[in-house]
């Protein structure tokens, strides 16, 4: 898939998927833990894409009808996206679960995709947020020697 | 009754497991406690989560355990490493200390951490006293913290035998991932790091671990085990016992047994397996040196010894097939088809060691000899003797519907390998399959895509240079092959051969002979029975117009070789592999019986020119429509030919009206200026000249 997209770019084997989300609030069935990827680190070569690319492809095959944008461009992406949505009882707080919406199963969530070429690594990270509801005792030390090490990156990190 | 098992896709990265349903076009996903997480076709999922495993299960709760194990595994790994990492508290390290003593008593996770973590060593800023004090008294955890911190001194010379072992060609023929992953997954890394202690200790792992490899990758995995054990025999100090304390309970392999085998030889050569294998692979090189210089008799009497060693082996057949099968390849290589082809047939004295590689070289030998059908039946029966599917064999069946000019077929197969985009060899074979099938722009991006893959892959670099040479950019082509040659200063002989024949050709072509002789003269002193050599001679000395020199080394390119002799062979083992009763075939019906579809563009030329020396112009003319070069140059050849008709048949006065002409005319074709001077000589009206500089063009080019 990654071929289709991208064809033989030098990191399209490095290709990292992620959703834009105005309040920082994540894709919750792809697991506890949000990572917000710090701008400056990844507007350079991020792109756009109108939604779970994935299954996209599961159904068409090809990328040839899919909407794409560069990052500086995505505000046009979500016009066209979700233009037809918008009317005049639309309130500005009300952008916030048009743009991301977690749905029953990964499947059913509407969002904005984004594909980030090349490799991530803690200065990439700019806030990370960590759910531990239902999490054993062996996840939780875990998370917490992440957590320190994380802060030692200047990572800010915090946890529900 | 068998109850029918499931089969589930294992995501551990993403915590999910996927159920195929029973008519496998469905499946439902649940994560670790269980949750149905939804449904997706097989393909869906597989695009979704790429890091993802098949596995067969009973039940949905085999498919959970599956899942919750080898996610704990990564944590697991993750965990340990933390234990070393100063920059997280002593207090949160003893927590993990404590959450994995209870995970390790699971004998599958520590297995797995000690797989991973004892592959390579521990950074130099890793923590490894903070580590122990962490472990404390945890009687699991710190003996596996102890184990880690005191293999670290062989795990040194280790990773820097492996760091050597991986610049070599035998590794990027086979590919450096490939390579690592089976030496880490066979457990090689973790025993030698744990059961070296001096350099007698390597002795009794080399049979082990060529065994193994041998398993996976055929006879080139045994001889990675040599290479890389002489590589690791150099790294060890003489004085170096190594303070490990063997831990014989942390290596869940069982250990090698060699006192039974050194029984056998008493011989001080071979007294254990390791010196054995050296000193066979020494010899085969030995013996190939000795036929490449003529020296036949020495040679003879070599081998014959080392084949009696071999025989005294309980499994001495299959011995002495392989020695008969490596000499023929070294024998081969210098040039000695006759020699080659008659090792070959005595390998087939030994039926007990008959295996899928003596096939597999006698399929590669028929081919290059074009008996395609013949090496295509040995390429099913070497299929057929492997227990699973053999890529190489499978490339090896494409290249026959290559070598018979089935381009189209041959693309189709490309295209059908499932792994082609990761294979850097399937990949360069279809680079150079476009080449053939005149597409050199194609053939660049795989070449290119192929050098992302495997950087170290030298024939991908020479494809390139070859795609320049077809786009007519000569000089271009000449420069990869110098910089191939000074990035790779010890290629193995075949390739070195083949890729200075090509260089000298380059030379030969734009005119530069004394550097294409001077290539020459040094593959004559290593290779002085090499028909290709001699004929290569010949056709440089007749562009240099020293007919009595060319006609010399014509006569020696044909006698070096006794085609009969060979073709006899030929024809006598593959009656003996098949018990088919074949008649002598007349000498010359194996020689290729079509022109290839890249050679007919050459042919046309040479068959066009010849109807232009006899007036016939019009069917000159006839013939260049019909060619279809593949070569910019030959290309180039066949529109000054076509001019040439044309002028004469006054369809065409001036020759710039063609862009084409007018480029040749400005720029040489390649450097070349024959084409250049036929074209001036041509509009001139100077016909005599004209066929004068296509007869010198045609000469090199040919």
């Amino acid at each position: 898939m990654e071929i289709e997209l991208y064809g033989i770019d030098p990191f399209s084997n490095d290709l990292h998927y992620a959703a834009l989300s105005l309040d920082g609030e994540g894709l919750k069935n792809y697991g506890n833990c949000t990572i917000l990827l710090r701008e400056s680190m990844i507007s350079h070569r991020a792109t756009c894409f109108e939604g779970n690319s994935a299954q996209l492809y599961s159904q068409i095959h090809n990328f040839e009808t899919g909407w794409l944008s560069a990052w500086e461009l995505r505000h046009k992406l979500c016009v066209a996206k979700l233009s037809l949505k918008i009317d005049s009882s639309v309130t500005p707080p009300d952008f916030v679960r048009m743009l991301l919406t977690n749905g029953k199963t990964s499947s059913d969530d509407n969002y904005v995709e984004v594909h980030i070429l090349g490799p991530m690594t803690a200065r990439t990270f700019e806030y990370i947020t960590w759910d531990s509801k239902n999490q054993d005792q062996t996840a939780k030390t875990y998370w917490k020697a992440v957590k320190e090490k994380l802060q030692t990156q200047g990572v800010k990190v915090s946890e529900k | 009754m068998i109850h029918p098992s499931k089969l589930a896709l294992i995501s551990p990265r993403e915590h999910v497991t996927a159920i195929l349903s029973d008519d496998r076009l469905s499946t439902q996903i649940f994560d670790c406690s269980g949750k149905n997480l939804g449904s997706l076709t097989p393909k869906a999922y597989v695009s979704r989560f790429p890091d993802t495993s098949l596995i067969e299960i009973t039940n949905q709760n085999d498919a959970i355990t599956h899942l919750k194990a080898q996610t704990t595994q990564s944590m697991c790994l993750d965990m340990t490493l933390m234990l070393f990492d100063s920059e997280i508290s002593f207090e949160t390290r003893t927590e993990i200390a404590q959450e994995l003593n209870k995970l390790f008593e699971s004998e599958q996770y520590s297995d797995y951490v000690l797989d991973i973590i004892l592959s390579k060593p521990l950074s130099n800023s890793a923590d490894r006293q903070g580590a122990i004090h962490a472990a404390g008294a945890l009687n699991i955890i710190s003996t596996i913290i102890q184990t880690i911190n005191e293999s670290q001194d062989n795990l040194r010379i280790v990773f820097n035998a492996w760091l050597s072992l991986s610049q070599t060609d035998r590794v990027s023929q086979i590919g450096l991932i490939e390579v690592y992953a089976a030496f880490s997954y066979n457990q090689i890394f973790r025993r030698l790091a744990i059961e070296l202690n001096d350099k007698n200790s390597l002795n009794a792992l080399t049979i082990d671990f060529a065994s193994i490899l041998k398993k996976q990758f055929g006879p080139d995995g045994s001889f990675l085990i040599v290479d890389f054990m002489k590589i690791l025999n150099e790294k060890i100090p003489n004085s170096n016992k190594h303070k490990v304390q063997t831990k014989r309970n942390l290596t869940n392999k069982p250990q090698t047994n060699t006192s039974a085998y050194s029984q056998h030889h008493e011989d001080p050569l071979h007294t254990t397996p390791y010196s054995a294998l050296k000193a066979a692979v020494s010899q085969v090189e030995k013996i190939g040196a000795l036929f490449a210089k003529g020296k036949d008799d020495q040679a003879d009497k070599i081998l014959g010894q080392l084949i009696s060693e071999n025989l005294k082996h309980p499994n001495g057949q299959t011995f002495a097939v392989k020695s008969l099968c490596n000499v023929a390849n070294q024998a081969r290589i210098s040039g000695r088809d006759d020699v080659s082809w008659k090792c070959l047939l005595d390998a087939l004295n030994y039926p007990d060691g008959l295996d899928s590689t003596l096939y597999f070289q006698i399929g590669e030998s028929l081919r290059r000899h074009s008996d395609y059908d013949k090496a295509l039946t040995c390429f099913q029966k070497a299929q057929a003797l492997c227990s699973t599917y053999d890529k190489g064999i499978h490339l090896a069946a494409i290249r026959v519907l290559r070598s018979q000019g089935h381009y189209d077929k041959a693309l189709f197969e490309y295209l059908q390998i499932p792994t082609l985009n990761v294979e850097p060899h399937a990949l360069k074979g279809l680079g150079d399959l476009y080449r053939k099938m005149g597409r050199p722009n194609n053939a660049r991006k795989v070449y290119e895509k192929c050098l992302k893959i495997s950087s170290d892959l030298h024939s991908a670099h020479a494809g390139l240079a070859e795609v320049w040479k077809q786009k007519g950019n000569l000089n271009r082509a000449i420069q990869e092959y110098n910089k191939l040659f000074e990035r790779f200063p010890a290629l193995d002989p075949g390739a070195y051969k083949i890729y200075k024949l090509s260089l000298s050709y380059l030379f030969r072509v734009v005119g530069q002979y004394d550097r294409a002789e001077k290539i020459l003269r040094e593959l004559e002193n290593t290779a002085p029975y090499d028909s290709n050599i001699k004929f290569q001679f010949a056709r440089l000395y007749y562009s240099k117009a020293d007919l009595q020199k060319a006609e010399e080394y014509f006569q020696k390119s044909r006698s070096v070789s006794d085609r009969e002799f060979v073709d006899e062979l030929r024809q006598s083992i593959f009656a003996r592999l098949f018990e088919v009763n074949t008649q002598r075939e007349a000498t010359l019906t194996n020689l290729p019986k079509e022109i290839m579809p890249e050679d007919s563009g050459l042919a046309c030329c040479y068959e066009a020119f010849s109807q232009i020396t006899r007036n016939n112009f019009a069917d000159a003319s006839n013939l260049l429509n019909k060619a279809i070069p593949v070569d910019r140059l030959i290309s180039d050849f066949t529109k000054v030919l076509q001019f040439h008709s044309d002028f004469k048949r006054e369809k065409v006065a001036n020759y710039k009206y063609s862009q084409r002409l007018c480029r040749i005319v400005k720029k040489g074709s390649g450097g070349d200026y024959d084409l250049r001077n036929a074209i001036k000589s041509i509009a001139n009206n100077d016909f005599e000249q004209a066929l004068k500089s296509e007869k010198l063009f045609l000469i090199r080019a040919a």
